[in-house]
């Protein structure tokens, strides 16, 4: 077993542990069931972090060019986006099912081919690299809304103790939406300059290139929705649900339900 | 003042934030729906990247009509969202003494209104042209007068194990006699020349009949010619996005450290 794969179990037992761990807090409120949560997840990350980092320098190129490299750095930066929450906020479980997208996408990835795969020369370029990274860390942001969208309605209806009040869960729902589509609009900022110069025009009609801009223009308008009272918390929790069925049609259900020549498929 | 009243509506009526939501949503959902014929029609969509827009309504859009009435009932509602953004934006000019400290907001407004009348002026004004090969040596006439290109030289290059990864082609745009832009392409590295776009896209070999040598066996290079005028445009909405989403940023952590909540008014 090479040194990648361990670290990629590692990170995965780790994560399986602090989301045991997490579950065991949100019943049984001890404060050492949360610190050890989080110190699991922290590890986790160092690790994934690592495995990711050595996976780059193998390579030679940021490794996000099949399946299995953009599923591991999917997960990577959810990852990175519950901790950013947790540090911020104290979250603890309500980023439950981030974690929990977090383990079914290591999952997925764990029974695949982890050979780095060589890079075509269409993919050669540092714009490729911020294009592709800055959409994973928008999708991740727009996951946590989906995650902060499903707890909001659920304590609108429970009003349990166990989960965060209304008001931070909507602030942190607006927050997550707003990083988000920071982060994707630099992403199509980056990559319509690299369509540009490797296709020679800066917007495609292929099938993803055109959801990419659906996302953009829904998230778009839910920036601007949080300013409408009468939408402000419920109807932005089921904004933020449907939000991210368009981001998982876009980037696994065009690839596995229809055809796209776009790079990453 | 009574003659103002109506002025007054309409420019309330240009600028509401519900306009923006409504247009957007209801042009989100249109183009999701209409995007989905798009993998199962190919013979109708698979060259809207080979030309322009306005091109490819007048050709194969007007003659699919079923299929394709989606896209000019899209386009005139993003014209209208590009008509609410520019009121928006011209607004926050006029009241900018009190409403400065939303300049990455309105940035990010006048990014998406350059970038949409880059792509409007590019669709009507600009032209794409596939599959145009040209000879080692040889020069020709571009779609756009006066404008003519040549293949100086072209090597392919090949990985390690003799696969051919890439080409290096040697390309030159003349202007009659006078070269006015000269560049060795490559994938991601083609010729730039305001607005327009030369890639070699694939190369071969073929017969020439030469006056002085008779009939020749030549490498020859396939290029793609794009003209955009609106590229530059399309490349100034790009810098007021990024600066936008910086600036947005920045604005967002300051007022939250300050702990104040200003995004909800």
């Amino acid at each position: 077993m090479t040194l990648m794969n361990l670290l990629l179990q590692g990170a995965f037992a780790a994560y399986l542990l602090a989301f045991s761990a997490y579950l065991l807090h949100l019943f049984w409120r001890r404060p050492f069931l949360g610190r050890l949560a989080f110190g699991l997840v922290i590890s986790g990350f160092a690790l994934q972090s690592l495995c990711l980092g050595l996976r780059w320098s193998a390579a030679g190129f940021l490794p996000v060019t099949n399946l299995f490299g953009t599923q591991f750095f999917f997960s990577w930066a959810l990852a990175a986006t519950y901790l950013y929450f947790e540090i911020r906020y104290r979250i603890q479980s309500a980023g439950l099912f981030v974690l929990g997208c977090n383990l079914a996408l290591l999952l997925s990835v764990l029974p695949r081919n982890p050979a780095l795969p060589p890079l075509i020369p269409a993919l050669d370029t540092p714009l490729f690299t911020l294009h592709v990274s800055l959409s994973f860390f928008g999708y991740a942001f727009f996951a946590m809304a989906f995650s902060l969208g499903v707890l909001y309605l659920l304590q609108r209806r429970l009003d349990s103790p166990r989960l965060p009040d209304l008001a931070l869960l909507r602030k942190l729902n607006e927050e997550s939406i707003f990083l988000g589509f920071c982060l994707f609009t630099l992403c199509m900022v980056f990559g319509s300059i690299w369509a540009y110069i490797a296709w020679g025009y800066y917007f495609s009609w292929n099938i993803k290139a055109v959801w990419s801009s659906l996302v953009w223009l829904y998230f778009g308008g839910m920036c601007h929705a949080k300013f409408v009272r009468r939408w402000q918390g419920g109807v932005y929790a089921w904004l933020s649900i449907a939000g991210f069925g368009v981001v998982l049609f876009t980037y696994l259900g065009i690839g596995l339900l229809l055809s796209s020549n776009h790079p990453l498929g | 003042m009574a003659a103002n009243i109506p002025l007054t509506r309409l420019w309330r009526l240009l600028t509401s934030l519900k306009l923006a939501i409504v247009l957007a949503s209801t042009a989100t959902v249109l183009i999701m729906a209409g995007s989905v014929l798009m993998p199962f029609n190919p013979a109708v969509f698979a060259n809207l990247d080979s030309m322009i827009l306005s091109r490819w309504m007048q050709s194969t859009g007007s003659s699919a009509l079923a299929l394709s009435w989606w896209l000019p009932l899209a386009g005139s509602l993003l014209l209208l969202l590009w008509l609410n953004t520019l009121c928006c934006f011209l607004d926050w000019l006029i009241h900018l003494r009190s409403r400065w400290r939303k300049a990455g907001e309105y940035l990010l407004h006048l990014g998406f209104v350059l970038f949409l009348s880059a792509y409007i002026w590019g669709s009507l004004a600009g032209f794409r042209q596939e599959g145009q090969q040209v000879f080692v040596g040889q020069t020709a006439p571009t779609p756009r007068p006066g404008l003519f290109v040549r293949v100086d030289r072209l090597e392919p290059l090949y990985n390690s194990q003799g696969r051919p990864m890439d080409m290096l082609t040697g390309l030159t745009l003349l202007v009659g006699d006078g070269v006015v832009a000269s560049v060795e392409a490559r994938a991601n590295h083609p010729l730039l020349w305001r607005g327009m776009v030369i890639l070699p896209t694939s190369m071969g070999e073929g017969w020439v009949r030469s006056p002085n040598r008779g009939p020749q066996r030549l490498p020859y290079s396939v290029l793609t010619i794009n003209y955009d005028p609106g590229a530059r445009l399309a490349a100034a909405g790009g810098i007021a996005m990024t600066l936008g989403v910086l600036l947005a940023l920045g604005s967002f952590y300051r007022k939250r450290a300050r702990g104040e909540r200003p995004e909800i008014s």
